[in-house]
């Protein structure tokens, strides 16, 4: 009888260390299959959007850092500027993820998607979608190449951003 | 060689522990690893009581709300049109055009909840006057108010104890000259007599709350909406005046709404008035110094020293640069913004008397944030990866309570209104405030 309860007891003892084990390598491998966890040193902008391509874009919209919003849905526009922008390149900053304050931030909406992903200069990507829990649209991390980003060529960025947000209205 | 014999030593410590722990009775090892589990659990418990304890600052003794109470802004509105159809009306009526509401107390309710708005006012530069507004949202009025006199209230605070009331005081207002002081959790004074009273508050509350759910007048209720109508909106993007919102608590820091130095109300800046792109971090700051200068309640020279008489917002921005370590174009890191308005403190020849900044995610709390704002701090904040503001600074003078969440009233550098919200969410990563 005594024997009996005490392989029982052994029983589940093991059955939680072996849960436990379970949990702990699942949760590594989670870790190293996650993109955000190795974030790529350079990426490309097309890269950084998701690989959108200017057909699936369907508006793109364009904040300045002192707030003026301006949008536009002509699809000569938006394959203009996808062209311009898709070559660039873009580096790897870490410290570029906690700072406030930004020049020009542009958002692609998706066909048929809800959300945006957006670029931000000179912070990083961003896949906005709504969460789980409510409607509000939260960046989702991990999903495109994320954040931490600035251009190779700064200028050259600046300036394809800022051409784009004086030629619409 | 050597490989082998690490290799080797690891089996045989490895072998060791194995025969070890069969010696071991599972069952001690069964209770050992339920006993970890139920301290945890435990801890987890106390941490999140701990939590609960320093969330619920604001809110402490509340009683479930059973009643819907107007905002501050929504008793202000009938303020105002109080004061004017008094001037219209009475022709002995001293106000005038210069009359406004300088200060606002709160009353409260038995369930902690604010029940009634106290305007005091000053025309002409002079401090006389007051309007007491009722919350209740189903008969929202003016239930007194004064020319040239105190409130009662006040009267009879200032008779026994020699100070008008304020809002620390947290003065429960029942009805006609009730007026109720906290004393501990079962007795109150009433400031009439100056007499403690026990009262049991959760009978009271609920007694309370029957005559004020009888006490319905829809001809107030036609009349505040009208007067809502009359108001400008907000941005559509904020969803604040939703139809079907219900506004618990509106709350701003003290004397938002009076007139500054130069006679006008709070103007908020925006980063178009400075240079830079980027420069939101130095806007909020400006705007967090305007505040401090003009509307605070620190003695006057420390107020014209932060923002002398001659200063151009501009300068103050200028000053700004030199004492924020980081880019009005490319942006600037929480840490940064704080010890660079700790140096301008130091720069103008004040330095602060207190400060505290919260950094990371979650790093604050709603009642950390409330408590300041009762303090009478207002709170420079950054939004992280926000779909709106994506990485931005911005300020907060208030706050909202409301059935749908808990919303900031900001200074969001992209408009000059503080009739902007932003709602209460994980998005914010850094907050602070210095204080003189």
């Amino acid at each position: 009888m005594e024997n009996v309860r005490k392989n029982k007891h052994r029983k589940i003892f093991l059955w939680i260390i072996g849960i436990v084990v379970i949990l702990f390598f699942t949760a590594v491998l989670l870790y190293f299959l996650n993109p955000s966890s190795f974030p790529p040193r350079v990426i490309t902008f097309s890269q950084g959007i998701g690989n959108l391509q200017p057909e699936n874009v369907t508006k793109i919209e364009i904040r300045s850092g002192k707030g003026k919003l301006k949008s536009t849905t002509d699809q000569k526009k938006i394959k203009n500027v996808m062209k311009r922008l898709s070559n660039q390149t873009f580096h790897r900053n870490p410290a570029r993820e906690r700072i406030a304050g930004w020049e020009y931030s542009i958002d692609f909406y998706p066909k048929n998607q809800s959300g945006f992903n957006s670029y931000t200069l000179d912070i990083g990507f961003c896949r906005f979608r709504p969460g789980w829990f409510d409607s509000s649209l939260r960046c989702q991390q991990g999903l495109i190449s994320g954040r931490g980003y600035e251009p190779e060529h700064f200028d050259q960025v600046e300036s394809i951003l800022s051409d784009f947000f004086s030629q619409l209205s | 060689m050597e490989k082998y014999w690490g290799w080797h030593c690891c089996k045989k410590l490895l072998i060791e522990w194995v025969s070890k722990m069969k010696k071991f009775r599972i069952k001690k090892l069964c209770v050992l690893l339920i006993t970890v589990i139920f301290l945890g659990t435990l801890n987890f418990n106390a941490l999140a009581v701990s939590k609960t304890d320093n969330g619920s600052a604001a809110s402490d003794n509340r009683m479930t709300q059973s009643v819907k109470y107007i905002s501050e802004s929504d008793a202000r509105l009938l303020a105002e049109q109080c004061i004017t159809e008094e001037k219209s009306l009475d022709e002995h009526c001293p106000w005038n055009n210069t009359t406004t509401c300088y200060e606002t107390v709160q009353l409260y309710d038995y369930g902690s909840y604010v029940n009634s708005y106290l305007f005091r006012l000053m025309t002409n530069g002079v401090k006389k006057g007051y309007i007491l507004v009722n919350a209740n949202s189903r008969n929202p009025s003016v239930d007194a108010f004064g020319y040239d006199c105190d409130a009662m209230v006040d009267s009879m605070s200032l008779y026994y104890y020699g100070h008008r009331i304020t809002n620390d005081e947290h003065i429960i207002y029942d009805s006609g000259l009730t007026f109720l002081k906290p004393n501990n959790a079962s007795s109150v004074i009433n400031m009439a007599t100056n007499s403690v009273v026990n009262i049991d508050k959760k009978n009271t509350y609920q007694k309370y709350v029957d005559i004020l759910k009888n006490n319905v007048n829809s001809k107030t209720v036609q009349n505040l909406s009208k007067l809502k109508g009359r108001m400008l909106q907000p941005s559509s993007k904020t969803a604040i005046m939703s139809e079907s919102q219900t506004i618990y608590s509106d709350v701003v820091v003290p004397n938002l709404y009076a007139n500054g130095r130069d006679g006008v109300g709070y103007h908020a800046y925006t980063t178009q008035n400075f240079e830079g792109k980027g420069n939101c971090a130095y806007t909020a700051t400006v705007n967090f110094i305007e505040y401090w200068s003009q509307f605070s309640n620190i003695n006057s020279s420390t107020q014209y020293d932060l923002w002398p008489a001659w200063y151009s917002a501009a300068d103050v921005f200028q000053k700004l640069r030199y004492c924020i370590n980081g880019s009005i174009d490319t942006g600037v890191y929480d840490r940064d913004a704080f010890n660079g308005l700790i140096a301008y403190g130091k720069l103008m020849g004040h330095p602060v008397a207190g400060d505290d900044i919260k950094e990371g995610l979650w790093a604050t709390s709603w009642s950390w944030i409330t408590q300041n704002i009762h303090n009478g701090n207002p709170l420079i904040f950054s939004v992280n990866l926000d779909s709106k503001y994506k990485d931005h600074d911005m300020l907060a003078v208030g706050y909202q309570e409301c059935d749908n969440g808990d919303y900031l009233r900001i200074c969001d550098g992209w408009n000059s209104t503080t009739s902007n919200f932003y709602k209460y969410s994980g998005m914010i990563t850094g907050m602070w405030y210095v204080r003189w």
